[in-house]
């Protein structure tokens, strides 16, 4: 089998960034590397400046300092980052973000608007996706018809509606009872495998963190400590 | 997916807000579309009047903002008939006055013997026998709307006048108007020797031009008077100024009262949608897309309610005309460029008035969004 070198997808380079004048310190020079593949659980306590990273790492937010690169480039000279974000990333909340007046198949296509995709392929694509995530009977339900799994699902669904290179879940189970969580969560680590696709998740749950192949804790804004996961817990 | 269906839910999702929004919009539109029709239906019914009587040109004095233009001396028409290409000439004198249970009445009165007479079609009783005969003939709408017909009578000027005819006229102002002998108006009106109009005739097949420089001729000997030919005399009228002074401020009144709900309407639903804005500028929607969304959302606002204004205006219209008091004293006519106007006008304030909430929208920055949660 051919060893295929891993490759930078994503980094972070001395990052900061502080809120209200500087008086909430969020990130205090955190460096991060994303390889390729890579499937990384970034833990903490609230207020450890977790999603903060999460958000530059997804062109959300931009550093007070520092610098974050996306395989090579600079987030900062790429202008409207509208394009990177429609085409290079997908998104997953914790309180799934849906728009509660369109159904889960309008719900997955409303990011396939910014691509290139002709508009007969979106929905589709849409049904195809949400068959993926084991919801091919629920298109067309709105978000308060399913249940909190059904809806995380909708999410992961939509998330993967560009083909982005790289998803960003922020506490994808924080929102889910135990059993809705490991379906969240066995469904994330099937994408990644069999796509291969790079996977960065927030949480502050161990079991959760548990399916990631390598954990970076945070405290006060910096990086405390990355290593890789222990056993998958299951 | 389109932004179209999208918009469509938001407005049904938040229905209430949104149909008192459309109302707003809607009761200012169907007000400038009823004054429209209004000064329309004026201007109509004075060129029906003037081609009723065969009437080329109107001299009355200049308007002052009385509906009725101030009286001048009847000595005007015989200097003005005895003009070369003028063929006969009739005085006019009319005033609006409270009728019987009718609030306001066009009471009429024509020249003894001048040609404006020969169109009226008497089709019960019998028109005045001498210039100085104190009754009155009805129209037939006046007849309908005052409830009286040949024999009874009516209290006009403190006397008591019985109704000798009753006549039937293509226009629907004389329809509605009640009909005295000029002389016996000038009487008890306190208006002796006066008139207000002056109907001019000219001769037979005279030129356009040759017409207008008469007229100028008469503006020049009279310069208190006005001249204008029948077929621009109705803009001239002060009623239709009026009318139309009052569209022009009922325009602007339902421009700010649009501008203002429609903007009051779209920043709270931005503000309410913080999140939504946030997620959707989250996942790749430039914040271009956002602008026409609420843009659009806006846009049709304004289009929808404009086109329920007109609907509206409409069905006040055949409301109005239940009421024979009203329907025999006014017509509104709305035109189909008045309606054109009228969306056109509502959706580009709509426009308007979404610009700001969709520059705030699109300026939301997907983490501030997130924290507003």
């Amino acid at each position: 089998m051919e060893v295929v070198p891993s490759q930078c997808l994503s980094e972070a380079i001395a990052v900061t960034r502080s809120y209200e004048d500087g008086r909430i310190q969020a990130l205090r020079g955190v460096d991060l590397k994303v390889e390729e593949g890579d499937f990384i659980a970034i833990t903490g306590s609230s207020g450890s400046g977790k999603t903060t990273l999460l958000q530059m790492l997804g062109g959300l937010d931009s550093p007070d300092s520092g610098e974050i690169f996306f395989r090579g480039e600079a987030l900062s000279g790429m202008g409207d980052l509208s394009n990177f974000r429609a085409r290079k990333v997908g998104f997953v909340f914790q309180s799934f973000h849906l728009l509660s007046t369109l159904t889960a198949s309008e719900n997955v296509q409303v990011p396939m608007v910014e691509s290139s995709m002709h508009k007969s392929e979106r929905a589709p694509r849409a049904a195809h996706l949400l068959s993926e995530v084991g919801l091919e009977d629920r298109i067309h339900s709105r978000p308060p018809e399913l249940s909190g799994g059904e809806r995380q699902r909708v999410a992961i669904a939509r998330s993967l509606a560009n083909q982005p290179e790289l998803l960003l879940a922020d506490e994808p189970t924080g929102n889910l009872d135990r059993a809705s969580a490991a379906m969240v969560m066995e469904l994330l680590s099937r994408i990644h495998l069999e796509t291969g696709m790079t996977l960065v998740l927030v949480t502050h749950d161990p079991t959760t963190a548990a399916y990631a192949s390598r954990q970076i804790h945070m405290r006060d804004g910096m990086v405390k400590h990355a290593a890789p996961a222990p056993p998958l817990h299951r | 997916m389109n932004l179209l269906p999208m918009i469509i839910r938001n407005f049904k999702a938040r229905r209430m807000r949104t149909a008192l929004t459309l109302l707003g919009i809607a009761v200012g539109m169907m007000a400038i579309v009823a004054l429209m029709g209004l000064a329309r239906g004026f201007e109509r019914g004075w060129d029906q009047t003037m081609n009723a009587r065969g009437t080329d040109a109107v001299i009355n004095r200049i308007a002052a903002g009385s509906p009725i233009p101030a009286p001048f001396s009847e000595e005007i028409a015989l200097t003005v008939s005895s003009l070369p290409g003028i063929e006969s000439s009739g005085g006019v004198l009319s005033s609006l006055v409270p009728v019987g249970n009718l609030p306001m009445v066009l009471i009429t009165s024509w020249e003894w013997n001048s040609y404006i007479w020969n169109h009226l079609k008497i089709v019960e009783g019998r028109m005045p026998q001498r210039p100085d005969e104190q009754v009155i003939l009805l129209g037939k709408s006046a007849s309908q709307a005052l409830g009286k017909g040949i024999g009874e009578t009516l209290l006009l000027y403190g006397s008591k006048f019985p109704v000798c005819g009753i006549y039937e006229s293509a226009s629907m102002i004389e329809s509605g108007a009640v009909l005295i002998p000029l002389k016996v108006m000038q009487d008890k009106s306190d208006n002796v020797g006066k008139i207000n109009f002056l109907n001019i005739r000219f001769d037979s097949g005279i030129e356009s031009s040759k017409a207008r420089s008469i007229l100028q001729e008469i503006e020049a000997i009279h310069p208190e008077l006005s001249a204008s030919l029948a077929s621009e005399s109705a803009q001239q009228n002060s009623t239709t100024k009026a009318v139309r002074g009052m569209t022009l401020a009922v325009t602007l009144l339902a421009m700010v009262v649009g501008l203002t709900s429609v903007m009051n309407t779209m920043l709270m639903s931005v503000f309410e949608r913080t999140m939504e804005i946030g997620v959707l500028r989250a996942i790749g929607w430039k914040a271009s897309r956002i602008r026409r969304m609420i843009l659009l959302e806006a846009s049709l606002l304004g289009v929808t309610g404009g086109t329920l204004g007109v609907l509206l205006a409409f069905a006040a219209r055949e409301l109005l005309y239940l009421f024979p008091s009203i329907g025999s004293a006014i017509r509104i006519e709305i035109a189909p460029d008045a309606v054109v106007f009228t969306i056109m006008f509502a959706t580009i304030v709509g426009a308007i008035s979404g610009l700001y909430p969709a520059i705030r929208a699109s300026r939301m920055k997907p983490t501030a969004a997130f924290r507003h949660q």
